[in-house]
């Protein structure tokens, strides 16, 4: 009985062990001279000579007119050879190489602590309906909101008590502006080293922030500063022309954050970022190698 | 009695023409100018290209049984056009690189086909197929395809996609493990239970 493994014979199978892998190539390309094999050396030939030979020649002039169109119309930059080796499967480079990884996460969390540091002030008083900028929070809650501000460097006026009570609305409005630009100043200033925002550039946002505060959310500010305006002067204490009102210009507080395009800087060789809008996508793959990349993503 | 193809002298002529086809489907020390300009889209090197490996990748279609092998082919080197770029080294790794392309067509191919049954073929396409009047010959021909067709298919999947990459493609171990995502072991063992098994179905000379 014939031992048998899968089907096949064992005794065969030894035959074939023999066979050492160079015998087995030139068994191929034209023979192993030996009489064992000549058998499996005629069926290779059989088969060459059943499925190998020349192409009709009205089938190839077709293919090769089609694959002109196909290499015509692909880029020819497409064509030249990239930097990856293909000498078997191929582990496709996927993702940044990991230095530039590591410093598109940095940019990522600066950016991220950055919009915090800013926003932070900037929710601050937007939540408080600019209250906070102008003072005119409750004692206690304005100097509680003072204290948490100070932590991000933003300085806003203490409350009354803490104060001294000292001054009026529209000293308080006009010392409330000018702080509030210089800290939106500093927060830039604090910011910078992170995402690269220059003061200067980001003048017109700390201006914005400014009139935001002196504005307030929904006009509550004005109102109470107008208000407490008119007592004063009723009272009889000097109030500047600006008190009578708030600016016509009511705009709504920016949204926290930096401008949308801010070029990453200030990190030496490190250029991912330049193009890249802050926070946006960051590219997960890198053109690489891979073989037979047809229909599916394989080649 | 029906005449053993296999002992038919090795197809005398055939097996000649056939080697032959094999060796000449070398470009040799030419490969890397050809592949240089077939890069900057030159038609003589594409031409080149084509007519040194679509014989082999065509071959191997056929015997894989594939419906239509000569639009496969022209649809294997669509793909080289299109990730040429992706590829860089010597003759014979681009040779192992192409069967990648044709193995995969392959797997695409038959996955497509179940998803899309096949419309009757018009019978342009038939006519060529049609027996021309020569009863014997065709007869010969019929089971010589069929015999061979028996011979190859009785073997596993993986076991035909090495020998047919070996014999058809010219591909050593190394280059059909690469084709094959296998390792160079795992395909030696496949091959010796091939040819144990082709053996096995072989008459007796």
């Amino acid at each position: 009985m014939e031992s048998r493994s899968g089907g096949v014979n064992l005794v065969e199978m030894k035959t074939f062990r023999k066979i050492s892998p160079q015998d087995l190539d030139r068994l191929y390309a034209h023979g192993s001279g030996s009489e064992e094999l000549e058998d499996i050396f005629r069926l290779v030939q059989n088969v060459r000579s059943k499925y190998l030979g020349e192409i009709d020649p009205e089938l190839e002039t077709a293919h090769l007119a089609a694959l002109m169109q196909v290499v015509n119309s692909t880029d020819k930059g497409d064509l030249v050879a990239r930097a990856s080796k293909v000498k078997g499967p191929v582990s496709r480079a996927s993702g940044l190489p990991q230095g530039r990884r590591r410093f598109a996460l940095q940019s990522v969390f600066a950016t991220l602590s950055a919009k915090l540091a800013l926003g932070g002030a900037a929710v601050a008083m937007a939540a408080t309906g600019g209250l906070a900028g102008t003072g005119n929070l409750p004692d206690q809650v304005q100097t509680a909101a003072a204290h948490a501000a100070e932590k991000v460097g933003i300085v806003i006026p203490l409350g009354e008590t803490a104060q001294g009570a000292a001054g009026g609305v529209s000293a308080i409005a006009e010392q409330t502006a000018e702080s509030v630009l210089q800290n939106a100043r500093a927060a830039a200033r604090v910011a910078e080293p992170m995402v690269g925002m220059n003061p200067d550039q980001n003048s017109e946002f700390g201006q914005d922030t400014a009139v935001g505060a002196i504005s307030g959310g929904a006009g509550s500010v004005s109102d109470a500063a107008r208000a407490q305006a008119e007592e004063r002067k009723a009272a009889g204490q000097s109030a500047r022309p600006e008190d009578a009102g708030p600016p016509t210009d009511s705009r709504p507080l920016p949204e926290a954050g930096p401008p949308a395009h801010v070029p990453a800087q200030g990190q030496k060789g490190q250029d991912i970022a330049g193009d890249a809008p802050v926070g946006g996508p960051i590219p997960t793959s890198v053109p690489g190698g891979t073989p037979a990349g047809e229909g599916g993503g394989r080649p | 009695m029906v005449d053993n193809p296999n002992t038919r002298g090795a197809a005398a002529n055939g097996g000649g023409t056939a080697r032959s086809a094999l060796r000449a489907s070398m470009i040799g020390e030419q490969f890397e100018s050809v592949l240089g300009a077939a890069r900057t889209g030159a038609e003589w090197a594409w031409t080149d290209l084509y007519r040194n490996f679509a014989p082999g990748v065509l071959g191997y279609l056929r015997a894989q049984r594939v419906p239509e092998p000569e639009d496969l082919t022209a649809e294997v080197f669509f793909q080289v056009v299109k990730s040429l770029g992706q590829f860089e080294g010597n003759e014979a790794q681009f040779r192992s690189w192409v069967f990648v392309i044709a193995h995969r067509k392959i797997i695409d191919d038959s996955r497509f086909r179940k998803r899309r049954p096949a419309d009757p073929a018009p019978f342009e396409t038939i006519e060529p197929r049609v027996a021309t009047g020569n009863v014997e010959d065709e007869a010969l021909d019929g089971l010589t395809e069929l015999y061979f067709r028996r011979l190859i298919f009785d073997l596993t999947p993986e076991q035909r996609d090495v020998m047919l990459m070996r014999i058809l493609g010219g591909l050593t171990v190394p280059e059909v493990a690469a084709a094959m995502g296998k390792r160079p072991g795992a395909v030696e063992a496949l091959q010796r239970r091939a040819l144990a098994q082709l053996r096995k179905r072989l008459p007796a000379t």
